[in-house]
């Protein structure tokens, strides 16, 4: 008896004590409301296999323990999450309430009308006041701006690309950190000729979009292409385009035996494990990298923008967002969510548990900057991928049609990548091909 | 004389070294698997490879905690489970008729049946995908376990309908000369013959239905995910979970092991028949 | 097996060798051919002598046709349009056999490339299974302590997820991987399995580990079942080891090797999850074979015309290779 009568004194001072915490935290008190009129919802959101993920999940049970909605979370390998988006398009109908959306499924998810426009969604009450959207680096929220003005996806895990370098090896050989592509062909020539054990450079090169999406940083600083911002038509048989492909190809000798086949686990375990001396990959990699369990290179690894080739330095962004389902039928409660594992008020624990740096406040703080080294680096990157947008230029295509050109790209020149045809042929076949794909 | 059986004894010996010697081989990598299920990630890169190393559960502990695969195994087991019943269900009825009757066009349909097993998944998931909608029936075991039937029925017809015809007809017919009806002759005289073929039909539909991905993935959602789907977790963005994926392949073999050393007298002698006569 | 009254053994040479005609009609079960009695089996005097068997053929022919009727309809209604996965299946438009064109005839198609690939990973993997499976079924079929504990545990191999065994293969075929570690002690030279030269040959290799334990399986199940009688009276005859093994055993063992071969065939050109996870068709189209090349066209480019037909002319190669085999397997049963 006198054991149950401690516990309910201890479940009132509870009850009591959270309810004056209520008072004091914004966060709470949003919830509170959000609780109000939504509790009891349950939404279905599909993720992919991604490190933002792996935090958010972290963070679920507290917002649905403040809100009383439900999250069922679909977890599936990122090339399935499309296929199974591309299925759901197909069908004209969603099985989901949001879905985490790529920069490259945007236009897709957008046009068909699968994905809802979040304008009236960001200035609708159930914002609250700590999300604060215009803190996202605007190049991560304009890649999810469709043609009609309005934004399909909330981003959190911006992506770019940079160079990675080992410190200890420049400095113990006395070169200096590569600025031009010509520089990055000769040290990565240098360290896999003199170091044991080590390969110049590492980078994917798998056939179809992992081909692709390295390949195309390549294009503009070497003056190539895929579609001519003058005129609108593919372009991908410009010489700068030729140029580009042959210079991945000539990295090729100086990198891990096997590069021709890597995927990114195996680029960046290359890497990490110090079996080389550059690696040019998706800044993603950087924690892995700095994280000593996994990492044999943590605390030797400098980060730099990317090196300019004869028309330029440039880069690109990539990025995953959360985008809401236009049939969904529980969109306040679906909104909610996104906003609050988005927003500028749960960012430190969202980084903390591993998420991926997209915030302006983050970047620019000194606290994290010293904390992680890739920021500043990052930061220098999207100023390169900005000036490729100057050019009316970008690495992924806002069209649609995106993953069919991609993979026609990543065939034909990942054949011309291994000598199966020559480069010209690879470039004549996909000009073909991905002028049919636009055309039809 | 002697001396000649010595010479045969040692030739044995050898020969029986080399049996040895073979299995271990296909096992190796296996065992390997394994053992790097109690890795670290940094110990699973290493070259040349470590085989001495504390051991570590962290794998284990993550995938029953974190990744909840006890709710995909559950799943599997249900849809396999109850697939391989139903296909053996209805495949017995059919192969008996395959195997004793003598009708028209019986081997064209018996055929009919092998080339409908060889359409591949992969071509008709979108069809799949929309009688499931529009029946209502995505992400449901039922689902799957009714659209398994399609390569599992054929498999089991031809693999069994060979064991029933090993069984000499005379039995059957003694049994109906003693006063039996036919479907009383064929319980009590042809099931038990053929309980083995049928157990060692069931093991290997039972594989096929555990393995299969494709359909699998794109038939369900939340609620009847099956493990294989799982590869999910272990290929992310931040790239192989090579223990978690380790630990799971060790934990998804382990049933299907066992089942097969303890049956696995049974499981060989049986699967002779299908296989010869199918 | 051993219960069974005098067993007949589930070898064709039990067949009446007059009855030659009769089985080739119907070549299964001639031997079982049913007497006078099966017709009234059920007693229902007036029924069509094919009711009872189509009654019990009917549930399974049901469920099969219908899932299996409606899907190749729907699968050859997509090969005949132009759609992209990802639009609207109602915008659909036909264009008649021009995928099949395209991808027959088109300088851009890499589907005559993908056929010849697919045609060494066949033999590549089905001889080297067939014999090294039948080798080693041979070596188990001998009287020696705990053979039946080995066979069990060489399924393992088969009951791993293929996705998996992917993986595996991914990380024991990189350079600083378990098999270069083994060729490097022993040869001392390590190589590049990832590379366009032995990318299908590190598949194969996978292959032939994952499904050889199925050949095994099935070969030594047939072993254990000769017949002894034939083979004590080549032995009285003063027959080698090796002469009753080329004029008894494999006579005899054909048609089971033609059946097995028949099944892992219809599998190496249906399954493609391990090569996809282990170079997903690369480097190039080295190891793109023809179900990757029907998943890569249709899910990936998102060209469901095209990959729908490549899918199409993927059925009618197995069916056709099929009937062969099964052409094959007949006429040896009935010469053996």
């Amino acid at each position: 008896m006198k054991v149950r009568l401690v516990f309910i004194i201890l479940a009132v001072a509870l009850v009591f004590s959270s309810a004056t915490a209520m008072g004091h935290d914004p966060i709470e008190d949003w919830a509170a409301g959000i609780k109000d009129q939504y509790g009891g919802t349950t939404i279905t959101v599909a993720v992919a296999s991604h490190p933002s993920v792996e935090a958010f999940k972290q963070m679920i049970p507290r917002f649905e323990e403040l809100t009383g909605i439900s999250v069922v979370l679909d977890e599936m390998e990122e090339g399935q999450l499309g296929q199974r988006m591309l299925l759901e398009v197909s069908a004209e109908s969603a099985s989901y309430d949001a879905m985490m959306t790529a920069i490259e499924w945007s236009p897709l998810v957008a046009s068909s009308g699968y994905a809802t426009p979040l304008e009236p969604w960001i200035e609708s009450d159930i914002t609250p006041d700590w999300f604060n959207y215009e803190d996202i680096l605007q190049a991560y929220r304009d890649m999810f701006l469709w043609e009609d003005g309005m934004h399909y996806g909330i981003p959190y895990a911006g992506e770019t690309v940079f160079m990675f370098y080992r410190e200890d090896l420049f400095e113990e050989h006395g070169i200096d950190v590569p600025t031009t592509y010509d520089e990055v062909l000769a040290a990565a020539q240098y360290f896999s000729e003199n170091v044991d054990g080590v390969d110049g450079i590492s980078y994917r090169a798998r056939l179809g979009w992992e081909f692709t999406y390295m390949w195309s940083i390549f294009l503009a600083p070497f003056g190539g292409m895929m579609v001519d911002p003058a005129t609108g038509e593919v372009a991908l048989d410009s010489p700068g385009t030729v140029t580009s492909l042959e210079y991945i190809r000539d990295l090729w000798q100086y990198g891990p035996v096997g590069v021709e086949s890597f995927s990114f686990p195996e680029a960046w375990d290359a890497f990490m494990l110090g079996r080389a001396a550059i690696m040019i990959e998706a800044s993603a990699a950087a924690p892995e990298v700095e994280n000593p369990d996994k990492s044999l290179v943590a605390g030797m690894t400098g980060y730099s923008p990317l090196p300019a080739g004869p028309a330029g330095a440039f880069s690109g962004v990539w990025g995953w967002s959360f985008a809401m389902m236009d049939d969904s039928d529980a969109k306040e409660a679906t909104w909610a969510f996104i906003a609050y594992l988005t927003s500028e008020g749960l960012q430190d624990e969202y980084l903390a548990n591993g998420g991926i740096v997209s915030r302006a406040s983050a970047l620019g703080d000194p606290d994290l900057q010293a904390e992680n080294p890739y920021y500043q680096a990052t930061l220098d990157t999207l100023k390169q991928a900005a000036a490729l947008g100057e050019l009316g230029l970008s690495v992924v295509l806002p069209t649609p049609k995106w993953s069919q050109i991609s993979e026609i790209m990543g065939i034909e020149g990942a054949r011309a990548f291994i000598g199966e045809i020559s480069v010209e042929e690879a470039i004549a076949s996909m000009q073909a091909q991905v002028s049919e794909v636009v055309s039809g | 004389m002697k001396l000649k059986n010595r010479g045969a004894l040692l030739g044995s010996r050898m020969l029986d070294l080399l049996t040895i010697a073979v299995v271990a081989a296909f096992l190796f990598p296996y065992l390997f698997m394994v053992s790097s299920a109690f890795k670290t990630r940094l110990e699973t890169f290493a070259y040349p490879p470590v085989w001495l190393f504390t051991p570590t559960f962290e794998h284990f502990q993550n995938i029953f905690e974190n990744m909840n695969i006890l709710f995909y195994m559950k799943n599997s087991t249900i849809i396999a489970v109850c697939s391989t019943l139903l296909t053996i269900l209805i495949a017995i009825p059919a192969t008996y008729s395959f195997a004793r009757y003598r009708f028209r066009y019986k081997e064209g349909i018996a055929y009919g049946f092998l080339f409908l097993q060889m359409v591949p998944g992969i071509s008709i998931v979108f069809a799949l995908f929309f009688i499931a909608r529009a029946l209502d029936l995505f992400d449901t075991h039922l689902f799957l376990i009714v659209v398994y039937l399609l390569w599992n029925i054929p498999y089991a017809i031809w693999m069994m309908r060979g064991f029933v015809e090993g069984i000499p007809v005379e039995l059957e017919e003694s049994a109906m000369v003693d006063g039996a009806s036919r479907f009383k002759a064929f319980r009590l005289i042809t099931l038990p013959l053929m309980a083995g073929g049928v157990a060692a039909t069931a093991i290997l539909i039972f594989i096929g239905v555990w393995n299969e991905f494709s359909l699998a993935f794109f038939l369900t959602s939340t609620n009847a995910r099956t493990m294989p789907t799982t590869i999910a977790f272990f290929m992310t963005h931040s790239g192989i979970k090579w223990g978690p994926m380790f630990a799971t392949a060790t934990i998804g073999t382990l049933p299907v092991v066992i089942f097969a050393l303890l049956v696995r007298r049974y499981f060989i002698s049986a699967l002779t028949f299908g296989a010869v006569k199918g | 097996m051993g219960s069974l009254p005098p067993s007949p053994g589930p070898f064709p040479q039990n067949e009446g060798r007059g009855d030659k005609s009769a089985s080739l009609k119907d070549s299964r079960g001639a031997r079982n051919a049913p007497p006078s009695l099966w017709g009234r089996g059920l007693g229902w005097g007036s029924a069509p002598q094919w009711l009872v068997p189509a009654l019990l053929i009917l549930p399974a022919f049901a469920v099969v046709f219908a899932i299996a009727a409606y899907s190749a309809f729907s699968l050859f209604q997509l090969s005949t349009v132009d759609l992209t996965f990802g639009e609207p299946f109602r915008l659909a438009e036909g264009v008649g056999l021009q995928n099949y064109q395209w991808l027959l005839t088109n300088e851009h198609s890499t589907f005559g490339a993908t056929v010849r690939i697919t045609i060494h990973y066949l033999l590549g993997t089905l001889i080297p299974e067939l014999l090294i499976g039948f080798a080693i079924a041979l070596l188990l079929n001998r009287k020696m302590r705990g053979n039946s504990l080995f066979t069990a545990l060489l399924i393992i191999p088969v009951v791993l997820m293929p996705s998996m065994v992917g993986l595996i293969g991914r990380l024991y075929f990189s350079y600083d991987g378990l098999i270069n570690f083994f060729f490097e002690s022993v040869t001392g030279i390590r190589h590049n399995w990832y590379g366009k030269d032995l990318a299908l040959v590190a598949v194969i290799l996978v292959d032939i580990w994952e499904w050889t334990p199925f050949f095994i399986l099935i070969l030594l199940a047939g072993l254990q079942t000769l017949p002894v009688e034939p083979f004590e009276a080549a032995r009285v005859d003063g027959a080698s080891r090796w002469q009753s093994f080329a004029h008894l055993t494999l006579p005899m063992m054909l048609p089971l090797i033609l059946t097995t071969l028949i099944l892992r065939f219809m599998d190496v050109l249906r399954l493609f999850d391990v090569i996809f996870v282990m170079f997903s068709g690369g480097p190039g189209t080295a190891t793109t074979t023809l179900p990757l090349y029907v998943y890569r066209t249709t899910l990936v480019q998102r060209d469901v015309g095209r990959g729908s037909a490549a899918s199409v002319m993927l059925i009618i190669i197995i069916v056709a290779l099929t009937v062969i085999l099964i052409k094959l397997r007949e006429r040896i049963k009935f010469e053996a």
